[in-house]
């Protein structure tokens, strides 16, 4: 079965404890395991379906005896949440961020159903993949990542494929992958810490469900901010970094007492959940495209009349030569450590160079994104073209109002944000159609080609 | 199986266009570090070469950052914060007060930045007046901060000093009312924060600029005894502007607020609007809006000079606004009539 594809099928307890879901050579693909089908057998469970009471007897069996067989059952167990989260994040961002399906499926599904795992001892050795050896590691972090993710469950505060798809958003390595991708994973803690009591209450009465109301959930949510602070220094303290923190049971207890703290995590994750869902919504209309440049371009003509000078203003030629002037010499401050840079890359990837010979040609980014048969995203990511715009013109703007003409928009916020804004947009818009813009233009007479 | 619920609710946000990746990783960095390190990042990145300070004590969240010579207090606030807490000692010595305040959105886990935006001091005051404030600082939503790092730039480096002045705010939350009679105590020099902050309030004599244009209505010896509460106002491009933004407007003009004197001042209050230019008309279709309790009166300029009603003693709030076609009513603080 392929990284993007379903299995339409309800998961049965001999598939959901004895098949894997692993990368391999040929991919990813479900592998069923002889010892794990053997030792479900031999456990003669009559459940039809997976659920938490079966993950709690493995693992309690796992804990009782030196034996990898309750654990490979619980490995299987997980892999399909985990398989499961990497398809959504694919469905949602996959085309638009150029994602690869099998390098994600690398941090995540590196799990061969191996009974034993490399051990990071000195020299490294393979060991049995048991409890008491979980149990037994250093900080340094373990492979497969199940191992990281079943080292770390605890059954009091998590289900296993809640804790499985918590650990995947902040295993490092794939965060990192993600962020070079453009994406952020952002986890439940750190978003119930961000969000307001009134983002609270709104969401809560759109989005909310489940027995708290939403001042129970309001109140539960103030008494998570108020605890956060400090467990989050106490963790800096002890770990010497900021991130990776999570609640534990101590910390849910003390959240409320009066009630078991599986209960309390599941109310901050179906708060969480219902942030998300307005959180998502919002930051999605956002994703495409320079959206600054491409949908409030204005004509550049006629602009600078509203923050000139009039009294002391040049004539009109004579002021778009000090702004064209201006601009120049910013460019060739600015842009050639910029394009150097750039080309740098242009050998391992030709595209590149490409997307910036047609952007010097005035071509539209959806027009390059056609051409060298990419996302419009990419191109905007490769042009940056709205970060160098305004530096650009913000350096240019530092210029001009040492001139007279432009003097008054020192004296004014307003004034010397449509200075800046009216430079910008001269940069990136063409003057009269057929014209090419000054920023592309530069591109145009400075790009190397080979 | 597949659980849809993750596709709607997932865990992963697109990185905003705008936003500052951190080069270099720093795991154990308080907000702070990671804002000044994005901030030089920019500044290398863009080639310019701003003075950033306090040199020596760079990382302190207390400390105002000093951008090109600029006092700028920086808070800072998780990735996908909607509030954020304004620290407000600083703003409570206007001497010492930011020029700007510039909010930061800081996500620890990935070394992201994002700086939404930045407020003048002016437009902090006027914020403060409908923010949720304790006593040691105020909450205000993030969507308020505009402009990213392009305005912060752009302010530091083009502005002179006198167009960013450096405002304090009242230590306590601005009162919505005051009394009549302490309007006498306005007058008398103890201008509210919010009154001359925000609204450029000065005291003038009576019957000089602030009755110009009414100055063959009031009889002397009811209005002509004390001073009179000035604001400047001026008619912007899309509202109806007071205090220092009215300056740079093309129409300009003066509201002034005057208790009666002798037996006549804690039972009447004069309030007139304009024009800065002796004898000028007013534009026509301005309004004035008085309102108090349930009574409201409202007159229209056409081909005058000046707009004034008389208000005598009863119960309720006044508010007096300020409106001209296709612009935002200037609504000011309610006064409150106090016997």
């Amino acid at each position: 079965m392929g990284v993007g594809e379903t299995d339409p099928s309800a998961i049965g307890v001999m598939e959901a404890y004895t098949q894997l879901r692993t990368l391999g050579a040929a991919g990813l693909r479900l592998k069923p395991l002889p010892q794990a089908a053997a030792y479900v057998q031999q456990q003669g469970i009559e459940a039809e379906a997976p659920s938490p009471g079966l993950d709690l007897d493995f693992w309690e069996q796992s804990q009782a005896r030196p034996d990898p067989l309750p654990l490979l059952c619980l490995r299987c167990r997980l892999s399909d949440p985990l398989h499961q989260w990497l398809q959504a994040l694919l469905r949602r961002h996959g085309q638009q961020h150029e994602l690869e399906p099998t390098a994600i499926a690398a941090y995540l599904l590196d799990d061969d159903g191996s009974l034993q795992i490399p051990w990071p001892t000195e020299p490294p050795s393979r060991q049995s993949f048991t409890h008491a050896l979980l149990a037994s590691a250093g900080p340094a972090p373990l492979h497969p990542f199940s191992a990281e993710v079943l080292r770390s469950w605890d059954p009091r505060c998590s289900s296993l494929p809640n804790w499985g798809r918590e650990r995947a958003q902040s295993h490092p390595p794939l965060k990192a992958y993600l962020r070079d991708s453009g994406l952020l994973l952002i986890t439940d803690w750190a978003l119930l810490a961000d969000s307001s009591p009134k983002r609270v209450a709104e969401v809560w009465e759109s989005f909310g469900g489940g027995s708290l109301s939403t001042a129970q959930a309001v109140a539960l949510h103030g008494r998570y901010r108020e605890l956060y602070r400090t467990a989050k220094a106490a963790h800096r303290q002890a770990t010497g970094r900021i991130s990776g923190w999570r609640p534990d049971s101590t910390f849910l207890l003390s959240l409320a007492p009066d009630q078991p703290v599986t209960e309390t995590r599941q109310q901050l994750e179906a708060i969480a959940r219902a942030i998300r869902l307005l959180q998502s919504g919002q930051w999605q209309r956002s994703e495409v495209g320079d959206p600054d440049l491409e949908l409030d371009r204005r004509q550049a003509a006629g602009q600078f009349d509203a923050v000139s000078n009039d009294a002391e203003a040049p004539d009109g030629e004579q002021l778009r030569a000090q702004i064209d002037a201006a601009l120049q010499r910013a460019m060739d401050q600015l842009l050639p450590a910029e394009l150097a840079a750039e080309q740098k890359r242009f050998s391992k990837a030709p595209e590149k160079q490409r997307a910036w010979q047609l952007y010097g040609e005035g071509l539209s980014q959806r027009e390059i994104a056609a051409r060298c048969d990419h996302k419009q995203a990419w191109v905007s990511k490769q042009l940056d073209e709205k970060r160098r715009a305004t530096a650009i013109a913000t350096a240019a703007a530092a210029e001009l109002v040492r001139l007279p003409a432009f003097h008054s928009c020192t004296a004014s916020p307003q004034a010397a944000t449509r200075l800046h804004e009216a430079l910008r947009n001269h940069l990136v818009e063409p003057e009269q159609e057929g014209c090419v813009a000054p920023l592309r233009l530069w591109i145009q007479q400075n790009l190397q080609t080979p | 199986m597949t659980d849809s619920s993750l596709d709607q609710g997932l865990e992963a946000f697109a990185i905003p266009t705008e936003a500052i990746v951190l080069a270099d990783q720093r795991p154990d960095a308080q907000p702070r570090t990671l804002v000044v390190a994005a901030l030089r990042q920019e500044l290398q990145k863009g080639r310019l070469a701003l003075p950033l300070g306090p040199e020596t004590d760079l990382d302190n969240p207390e400390r105002l950052l000093l951008l090109n010579r600029v006092a700028v207090q920086i808070v800072t606030a998780g990735l996908l914060a909607d509030q954020i807490a304004i620290p407000l000692p600083p703003w409570q010595e206007a001497s010492q007060a930011p020029q700007l305040l510039a909010a930061a959105l800081v996500d620890d886990d990935n070394q992201v930045v994002i700086l939404p935006g930045v407020l003048t001091a002016q437009e902090v005051i006027s914020a403060a007046a409908s923010a949720v404030t304790s006593a040691s600082e105020m909450h205000l939503d993030t969507s308020l901060f505009q402009g990213g790092l392009d305005r912060l730039l752009t302010y530091v480096m083009v502005l002179q000093p006198e167009a960013l002045p450096r405002v304090g705010l009242a230590p306590a939350p601005p009162s919505l009312a005051v009394g009549i009679s302490e309007l006498r105590d306005l007058l008398a020099g103890r201008i509210d924060g919010i009154w001359s902050n925000l609204l450029g309030a000065s005291l003038q004599p009576l019957g000089a600029a602030a009755f110009r244009g009414a100055v063959t209505t009031p009889p002397a010896d009811t209005f002509g005894a004390g001073l009179s509460l000035q604001i400047p106002l001026g008619l912007g491009p899309d509202a109806v502007l007071a205090g220092d933004s009215a300056a740079s407007c093309v129409e300009r003009l003066q509201l002034s607020v005057a208790p009666g004197s002798g037996e006549a001042e804690s039972q009447s209050l004069r309030v007139v609007v304009a024009s800065c230019l002796q004898g000028d008309l007013l534009p026509d279709g301005l309004a004035l809006r008085v309102s108090q309790g349930d009574h409201s009166h409202r007159i229209v300029a056409s081909a005058t000079s000046s707009l004034h009603l008389d208000l005598q003693q009863r119960d309720g709030l006044i508010t007096i606004a300020i409106e001209f076609p296709g612009l935002r009513t200037l609504e000011l603080p309610s006064l409150l009539w106090r016997r």
